[in-house]
């Protein structure tokens, strides 16, 4: 399912900020949702297409909330 | 594959309701109170866990037909027959029947959320945000979600600290306010009026902020996280404290939420130890506060 279909133009322009300065996101030794979020800012990032990057970075945040959400909440 | 059928028709042929003793939560995702029941969204099974104020009696309510996984981002009943659930990692919100528990209707969003809750007769959603200064709190409006209060997503110097600065979760309320606050940052509890206004309110901590210097640390480190729940009543605010000293709550050997406030204007605070790690304040009378316990357990906690 393409969930960024349903993505306002705003926060898809979000995502591509996310997906642009990713690799720099967070320290590699950080916490395992951190640790996660940044390998998943690395694999966006070398995506091929605006679109791509931008869906991906979006994915990559959704699921770091998700998991800090759930470890300090 | 054949044991997956009979799994699935047994299912769908049980009963919605099972009354019984009170089974432990497997993984919380919200709570609410009625004038009769305490309803805890569980999404490991999924379903609202009904549980009888006086008695503490349950039953079950399993959720059926959602296509994607339930988020534990709380949940809304505005009144309308339905849960309505965040689902997706927040991109839908997935209705269900309050009678039998099965899906209504599916709605997808074009901001994701990471909470969902009844503000009075309306559905509210925490919506995710990236950008700083945008408004974190919508409120469902003739069919569409628009802004209510002025509660902003707050900026940070990068991504993932302004990731965790910005989870903002919601607690049970009054006919009044509704409590709300950031998992991260100041101990401080926002009440929601119904105009959409907040008042800020203190509240104690017993968190410890970090000794070293914020650039040696991660990022979930740099903050503390103060407050895991709240209840507010009538006659005060109930309180469940979150980290307690100054390791943050995945860092090992942490000691969190073993302490609920009482916080009453005009009179001391009233603190009440708990003996374990505690998720969530589910409901308060003179015999006791009705605790859910970080293992799954409810129980009625006497107040000393």
């Amino acid at each position: 399912m393409n969930l960024v279909r349903f993505a306002s133009p705003r926060f898809l322009a979000s995502g591509l900020a996310l997906a642009s300065g990713l690799a720099v996101a967070a320290p590699l030794h950080a916490n395992n949702c951190i640790q996660r979020y940044a390998e998943c800012l690395v694999r966006a990032s070398d995506l091929e297409t605006w679109w791509q990057r931008s869906a991906a970075g979006i994915d990559c945040y959704l699921d770091a909330v998700a998991c800090v959400r759930r470890a300090y909440a | 594959m054949l044991a997956l059928v009979c799994l699935s028709m047994s299912r769908a042929s049980s009963p919605p309701l099972a009354d019984g003793p009170l089974r432990p939560v497997g993984d919380y995702g919200g709570r609410s109170i009625t004038a009769t029941e305490i309803r805890i969204l569980d999404v490991s099974v999924p379903a609202i866990l009904r549980i009888d104020r006086t008695s503490l009696e349950s039953s079950l309510l399993p959720l059926s037909g959602a296509d994607a996984p339930l988020d534990p981002y709380g949940f809304a009943e505005p009144g309308d027959g339905t849960f309505w659930v965040l689902g997706g990692r927040g991109w839908f919100v997935f209705r269900f029947s309050e009678k039998t528990g099965e899906l209504v209707e599916t709605r997808s969003l074009p901001d994701p959320g990471q909470g969902i809750a009844t503000l009075w007769d309306r559905v509210g959603i925490v919506a995710v945000r990236i950008q700083p200064g945008e408004r974190l709190l919508l409120r469902l409006e003739k069919g569409a979600f628009v802004p209510f209060s002025f509660l902003l997503s707050r900026p940070a110097p990068e991504l993932t600290a302004r990731l965790i600065r910005n989870l903002l979760r919601s607690g049970s309320g009054t006919s009044n306010e509704i409590p709300l606050w950031y998992t991260s940052g100041p101990a401080r509890v926002f009440l929601l009026g119904r105009q959409g206004r907040t008042r800020s309110i203190p509240v104690p901590t017993f968190a410890t902020p970090p000794q070293s210097s914020a650039h040696d640390r991660e990022p979930g480190v740099t903050f503390t996280y103060p407050i895991r729940d709240a209840l507010l009543r009538e006659d005060g605010l109930w309180i469940l404290s979150n980290q307690e000293g100054d390791r943050t709550p995945l860092e090992s050997g942490v000691s969190r939420a073993r302490h609920a406030v009482l916080l009453r204007a005009g009179r001391p605070n009233r603190v009440v130890p708990l003996d374990r790690e505690a998720r969530a304040l589910l409901d308060v009378d003179p015999r006791g506060l009705v605790v859910l316990f970080a293992d799954g357990v409810v129980s009625r906690v006497a107040l000393p």
